[in-house]
């Protein structure tokens, strides 16, 4: 059953319907490229949809399935052009083994003296050249703080979709944190 | 030639004598469409999910022969690269698979974070993913240990320092992994049983949470 969505439908009002879809035991798949103005529904009972079919969300109900969108059939198109990568990144990872293989250096010593800071593998290098910035424990802080905003950006991000200004910050933002991670990590930036 | 097709098809239901069930399978997998979405840095979560096949096999196999415990996990990893056959080819690809993890794993959650991917309603999604990034650092990081070799414990010991320098969840982690003082058996054990034990089934898990909210929520529109 296909569910067609309002263009001029409230978001709030979309959801609680989905929501009262989904409460009758209903599967809610959105159908991809018609930007969450039609979904299909799926499950014993769909007939129930046309009992809810009044709700300020809803511009009409099709009994049919919609033509498939665009994009490639998953089998065989699909497995296919995932086989090949699959293929290529094994072979890749087979080269990198055999020509570069990880070595093993001496049996462990519990008494050898503290390790420099150097030692740190590479993805642990930005967070050790924050750390090194100033005293403890405020570095550390820092790096908690910058961590949980990065989580949680979703919910301090609010703008809407296409938003110019948003763009710009999380493309300065990104563009900043690469370039800062990779100087750190390669040991240019000391 | 439709009765020549139909025999076909009899045939190759009597070969995995499942009836309907592998045309079924088929036709299934047909109507299901490749997102035209799917496409560029998007690729990088596929890669990711193979090397992180590749990983839990390989460390499977790695797991028959490694020993938690100082004197024997040196020796046992010399005997694995230097006296089983394509021991050290399964030792060098889980290495390899592992650092190229890292890397494609912070490529796609900083390649979705500039798409703004993670927009309503798609917050818990980048949730999902921020946490699963940690979960492979850790991985990554509790795994060369377990060779108790010089190189793998001076960067281990530092690696420590650094996590303890981070409040709450770093000095935690860090207290919890060294198990004592300083490094010893305790400190092997623990990094064992976290790489070998908790964390396959702890990436697992936020792994399936992950590919079920994105099917449910579909790809996001590109604004890159």
């Amino acid at each position: 059953m296909i569910v067609l969505i309002r263009h001029d439908a409230d978001p709030r009002a979309v959801e609680d319907f989905l929501d009262a879809v989904r409460a009758r035991g209903l599967k809610v798949v959105p159908l991809e490229d018609r930007r969450g103005r039609a979904f299909d529904v799926v499950g014993p009972g769909t007939d129930a949809l046309f009992e809810m079919r009044d709700s300020p969300a809803v511009a009409g109900i099709l009994a049919r399935r919609l033509p498939p969108g665009p994009g490639e059939p998953l089998w065989p198109h699909g497995v296919l052009r995932l086989a090949i990568g699959a293929l290529l990144l094994l072979a890749i990872l087979v080269l990198l083994s055999a020509f570069f293989p990880p070595g093993l250096g001496d049996r462990a010593d519990l008494e050898a003296p503290p390790p420099p800071r150097s030692s740190v593998e590479w993805y642990l290098r930005p967070v050790a050249a924050l750390l090194d910035l100033a005293p403890a424990p405020f570095p550390g802080i820092l790096v908690l703080a910058l961590w949980l905003a990065f989580l949680l950006w979703p919910f301090l991000d609010r703008a809407p979709a296409g938003s110019a200004r948003a763009r710009l910050v999380v493309r300065v933002v990104g563009a900043f944190a690469a370039a800062l991670a990779a100087l750190l990590a390669t040991g240019a930036l000391g | 030639m439709k009765a020549g097709l139909g025999q076909l098809r009899r045939a190759r239901r009597r070969f995995f004598g499942v009836g309907r069930g592998v045309s079924e399978l088929f036709e299934a997998l047909a109507e299901i469409r490749f997102s035209p979405r799917f496409r560029g840095v998007r690729w990088l979560s596929a890669v990711a999910l193979l090397l992180l096949a590749v990983q839990l096999v390989t460390g499977v196999l790695l797991s028959l022969y490694q020993y938690p415990a100082p004197g024997a996990a040196y020796d046992s990893t010399r005997h694995l690269t230097g006296e089983l056959a394509t021991g050290w080819l399964i030792r060098s690809v889980h290495h390899w698979a592992g650092e190229l993890l890292v890397a494609a794993v912070a490529v796609h959650v900083l390649a979705t974070f500039v798409r703004r991917a993670y927009r309503r309603p798609r917050e818990i999604v980048w949730v999902v993913g921020v946490l699963l990034f940690p979960a492979v650092l850790a991985a990554r990081f509790t795994g060369p240990l377990l060779r108790w070799d010089t190189i793998a414990f001076d960067a281990a010991r530092a690696g420590l320092d650094v996590l303890a320098n981070v409040p709450v969840i770093g000095s935690l982690a860090a207290q919890w992994l060294r198990g004592g003082q300083d490094l010893g058996a305790n400190t092997l054990s623990r990094f064992f049983a976290t790489h070998v034990l908790i964390l396959p089934w702890l990436l697992s898990a936020l792994l399936a949470l992950h590919l079920w909210l994105v099917r449910r929520h579909g790809l996001s529109e590109d604004e890159a």
